[in-house]
């Protein structure tokens, strides 16, 4: 019988591709090695053709032939990420790995995360997995950000009962991110901030003892200020950059009034794994909404009349991610020559109205004017409107006029 | 109450209303429908199709199933458009209450006025044989023989249709038997356009005696027609098709051609929907 897993997820780094795979959704995700002999999580962004056998490679494997061929591999960054058919290919690549080594045959839900992303490699990643015979509907793109919060609450409530902190560091960037549960509303907002330290500590200062120790100390000092002002239960680090113990005095200060502290390398893709399970179930995102990066930060309402009763319908929920947070009605003009938008803050509830003006349709009597209204966001914090003149059927012809409005969620509240 | 209505289904298959030709395809476009013709809809429009429209193609199976119910019921087709009227929530409570006296006057109607309406319809809508013939029927009905004011009426629509297709002689002799019937201004003021349109001087002089039209009142009728056909030619859209039947030089032949066609073909078109 074919053995079909629950979910699987999948990061992708400018260095290094992980699997993790959960067999059900009871059950915590175990990262996938890349080699049956040893343990090789972390996999080369790498993808190579060997000419010689009509074969596509990744990861070592791909670094391996291309040096042995004295020419150059597909970089994720640089060649893959905005090419469908090398996203294609490497999808593939990556889904053939984890059934060879698990030994599975499909994948319920699929989970991608990266970094950080645009529409453009969204649509690249649907599309490659469409390419590969997946329904849209069970794939998901999210971004570390989200990856973190999908681990964190996935583990016991005691390690997030206070803010989560976490360090990301390797070879490109070091990176500090806080998630903080907002519990004034139901659902509760997590919200993560995210900071980038870059500037002040980065991977070759590790080179030598004496930039070590600056980097060390320049990490402990921020950690001190940053966990008097904020209350940190919990600490994740994560990357190459912290798998020699270069950080003592950081450590310290991290440890501080007992605080758990865990080090890993797979924190990323366990939390894709989560959020493809998550979206199976859909429960996460019923008990809490999301206030990060990739999630939009507003309701987007529309004042309408629906059986005779004054109301607001949400367009688009807030937290939901901004490529999927898209919707469309239709609505009939009703002594009117606008529509209301109600905007709703996520994280202090404050609202703004938004009106569209649409007297530019043409004059007909009342009530004879349909109008469809379709809302895109273009990334998290802006998105546009466009509505459509569809007339009233064979009664009154559309006019095929359309009314476009593109709006600010920051703008309008001033953030 | 004003705002946005939130639509409702829109029917893959639509329903079609025989008489028209229209095709309605969802609760909202039905409810408009129904109110905007409620005059002339008969109890034959509440059918199988429409039920199934409901059903299947909209998803409204309450309403079709108490529509169902009103038709074995024989319930008066009054309360099936009450039915319907209030299934779609197209209308407001207020809208509802004025349409409720609509369809309290409805009830009240007799079957010549609602037969009238019909002509009348058509005829507002540029059916002119078929609202002519209508309107022959309602002539020939033997339960409009004593309603003097309404076959008055059929008279006079019966002349204006004439004169809108330029039949004046026509129109003139609908009129003289609508002023026959009921004496009405207004039927009056047609008979002395219809002689001015005609440009019969003899006609003109008899008739002028007959119906004791004064120098004055003809001078002023004259006036009047004179003014409103300045109006016309003054029209952008008939200045418009006028020039594009002259010919000039600088114009390409075969786009001349061209303009003529399409102005004729229009034309055509009106005059076959007046059919």
């Amino acid at each position: 019988m074919e053995k079909t897993i629950w979910a699987m997820g999948i990061d992708i780094t400018k260095e290094y591709m992980q699997i993790s795979c959960q067999e059900r959704g009871d059950m915590e995700p175990v990262s996938v090695s890349a080699s049956t002999d040893d343990e090789k999580y972390l996999i080369p962004s790498l993808l190579y053709f060997r000419e010689e056998n009509d074969t596509w490679y990744i990861g070592e494997q791909a670094l391996f032939n291309s040096r042995s061929d004295k020419r150059p591999c597909f970089e994720f960054d640089r060649d893959i990420k905005n090419n469908l058919k090398y996203m294609s290919i490497l999808m593939g690549e990556l889904i053939d790995l984890a059934k060879k080594t698990q030994g599975f045959e499909a994948s319920q839900m699929i989970c991608v995360t990266l970094e950080d992303y645009d529409l453009n490699i969204i649509r690249n990643i649907f599309e490659a997995f469409v390419s590969l015979g997946y329904d849209s509907d069970r794939i998901r793109v999210i971004n570390h950000d989200e990856a973190f919060i999908y681990y964190t609450i996935n583990q016991k409530k005691d390690l997030w009962v206070n803010d989560v902190a976490l360090f990301d560091f390797d070879k490109n960037h070091l990176s500090y991110r806080r998630m903080h549960e907002i519990r004034l509303n139901t659902p509760s907002v997590l919200s993560v901030t995210r900071e980038d330290l870059s500037r002040d500590i980065y991977y070759h200062m590790l080179d030598s003892a004496h930039e070590r120790k600056r980097a060390d100390s320049i990490l402990s000092d921020y950690i001190r200020q940053e966990f008097k002002r904020n209350i940190v239960c919990t600490v994740f680090l994560t990357g190459e950059g912290f798998y020699d113990d270069w950080y003592t005095e950081s450590l310290k200060e991290m440890w501080g009034s007992r605080r758990r502290i865990f080090k890993g390398y797979n924190l990323f893709v366990k939390g894709a794994c989560y959020a493809a399970s998550e979206k199976k179930e859909g429960m996460a995102e019923k008990t809490h909404i999301f206030r990060c990066s990739g999630r939009t930060k507003a309701d987007i309402g529309l004042l309408i009349n629906s059986q005779g009763k004054n109301m607001t319908i949400t367009l688009s929920p807030a937290g939901t991610n901004w490529y999927e947070a898209g919707a469309k009605v239709e609505c009939i003009l009703d002594n009117v020559t606008e529509i209301n938008l109600v905007i709703v803050s996520v994280m202090d509830g404050a609202s703004q109205n938004k009106t569209i003006d649409l007297s530019s349709f043409p004059e007909r009597p009342n009530k004879t004017t349909r109008v469809r209204i379709s809302l895109a966001y273009k990334n998290n914090d802006v998105f546009e409107v466009l509505v459509e003149d569809m007339g009233f059927g064979e009664l009154f012809k559309s006019s095929g006029k359309t009314v476009q409005e593109i709006i600010s969620i920051d703008d309008l509240f001033s953030i | 109450m004003s705002g946005l209505l939130l639509c409702t289904k829109t029917a893959k298959r639509p329903l079609t209303i025989k008489d028209s030709g229209i095709n309605l395809y969802s609760m909202e476009e039905l409810c408009y429908y129904i109110y905007n013709n409620i005059y002339i809809i008969e109890p034959e429009f509440f059918s199988k199709e429409l039920i199934e429209f409901l059903e299947k193609e909209l998803e409204l199976e309450k309403t079709a199933k108490k529509l169902k119910d009103q038709i074995f019921r024989n319930e008066s087709y009054i309360n099936m458009i009450r039915t319907i009227l209030e299934g779609g929530f197209y209308y407001s409570d207020e809208e509802m209450g004025q349409i409720e006296e609509v369809l309290a006057d409805l009830g009240k109607k007799s079957q010549g006025d609602r037969m009238k309406f019909k002509a009348d319809m058509m005829a507002e809508q540029g059916k002119y044989e078929k609202a002519l013939n209508a309107y022959r029927s309602l002539l020939e009905a033997k339960y409009n023989a004593e309603q003097t004011k309404l076959l008055g009426d059929i008279w006079n629509n019966m002349g204006v249709i004439y004169a809108r297709m330029f039949l004046f002689e026509d129109a003139l002799c609908c009129f003289q038997k609508a002023y026959n019937m009921e004496g009405e201004q207004e039927y009056r003021d047609n008979i002395i356009c219809s002689l001015i349109f005609m440009e019969n001087k003899e006609k003109f002089c008899e008739l002028m005696e007959t119906y004791n039209i004064s120098e004055e009142t003809a001078d002023r009728y004259r006036r009047a027609v004179m003014m409103a056909e300045e109006e016309v030619r003054n029209n952008p859209g008939i200045i418009h098709e006028t020039e594009m039947f002259k010919y000039t030089a600088d114009k390409e032949l075969g786009s001349y051609y061209s303009d003529v066609d399409s102005v004729l073909d229009k034309w055509k078109q009106e005059y076959r929907e007046h059919i």
